[in-house]
């Protein structure tokens, strides 16, 4: 098991136990904080790929600032959103949220 | 990487999947915002475990600071809601559960130890190794949660610990070829300016184009949380 490879286990650890909490759990915030999880998952992975195969490390580094960049407005937009659902219905059960249900 | 470099990349994996797990799992809202902020804090630490110094400070501020407080802001808007209790919350056997999930993060971490130690024979079945456990005490967990049985949680449950299997078993295929390459595994050198000239020069339009994002991001945000109060 070389070096790579430890840190290439970790992200996908992470991404699974993202993946469980976005298919399991029914609160709206939960699932975002499964999100984060997945995303910052896939920014160690890039970490991980830029360390031990540095073709060029200050490129790999914009693109995982990118990422953090684009899970923060995801956060901000999100949690608004979360918010907005909570003042309409008093709950932020995603179960109950069917008004687009055909 | 030195032994005591894959001791301790082990024990910030046992902690990050900790409270990874804890932020999913915990009984409030609030503590499970709280771990959050430890899993950013982890996979900063992560970074520089990485040597990608700038990375982890850039985690550490944006996450760590900022996301962690936005997030905070908001579920203590949200508040407690008592109406119906959530899937997430420990009680009774699910607290062992709990307990479950954290032996397993140190039973994965001993099992990765040994498989550094090269006692292990074929990556794959290293990876079920230090995965099973971590899986396997999920579903216990799952399985002992003091919960009431209506509605659909168990189902929902036992999908999620499916989909984390499936996931996972997907990167197997991955992790098992990049044990066959040869890595880098040196000092890396770079410097400060290295990022800067990456980000204003051949990134430079998207640079501008996040920017204008977070912009909007921001005040899509403050919009949709100003609206209620306008109608008032």
């Amino acid at each position: 098991m070389n070096e790579l490879q430890f840190f290439v286990a970790a992200s996908a650890i992470f991404f699974a136990i993202g993946v469980y909490g976005l298919l399991s759990k029914r609160n709206a915030v939960r699932i975002l904080f499964s999100v984060e999880i997945i995303i910052n998952a896939a920014s160690l992975n890039i970490a991980a790929f830029a360390r031990y195969m540095p073709y060029n490390l200050g490129n790999a580094q914009s693109i995982a600032i990118f990422v953090i960049a684009l899970a923060a407005a995801e956060a901000a937009a999100g949690l608004a959103l979360i918010i907005e659902a909570f003042r309409l219905r008093g709950s932020v059960d995603v179960e109950e949220m069917d008004e687009l249900k055909g | 990487m030195t032994r005591l470099d894959y001791l301790l990349a082990i024990a910030i994996l046992a902690f990050t999947s900790l409270m990874a797990l804890l932020a999913l799992e915990s009984k409030s809202l609030v503590y499970g915002a709280v771990s959050l902020s430890g899993f950013f804090l982890g996979l900063s630490l992560f970074f520089f475990e990485l040597g990608l110094l700038y990375l982890g400070v850039f985690q550490l501020l944006v996450y760590v600071g900022a996301v962690s407080v936005l997030i905070l802001f908001a579920v203590m808007v949200i508040g407690h809601t008592p109406r119906k209790p959530t899937v997430g919350r420990f009680g009774g056997l699910g607290f062992l559960g709990g307990l479950f999930i954290a032996l397993a993060a140190v039973f994965a971490g001993l099992a990765m130890l040994f498989s550094f130690l090269d006692l292990a024979v074929d990556t794959i079945l290293q990876s079920l190794i230090y995965i099973g456990p971590v899986v396997v005490l999920l579903a216990f967990a799952v399985l002992f949660r003091g919960e009431p049985r209506g509605r659909s949680s168990y189902r929902f449950e036992a999908f999620g610990v499916l989909g984390a299997f499936l996931i996972f078993g997907s990167f197997l295929g991955a992790l098992s070829y990049l044990g066959s390459l040869s890595v880098f595994s040196g000092d890396v050198t770079f410097s400060m300016a290295d990022v800067a000239q990456s980000l204003l020069g051949q990134y430079g339009l998207l640079m501008v184009v996040l920017g204008l994002l977070l912009a909007s991001a921001a005040f899509g945000a403050v919009a949709l949380a100003k609206k209620e109060k306008e109608e008032k």
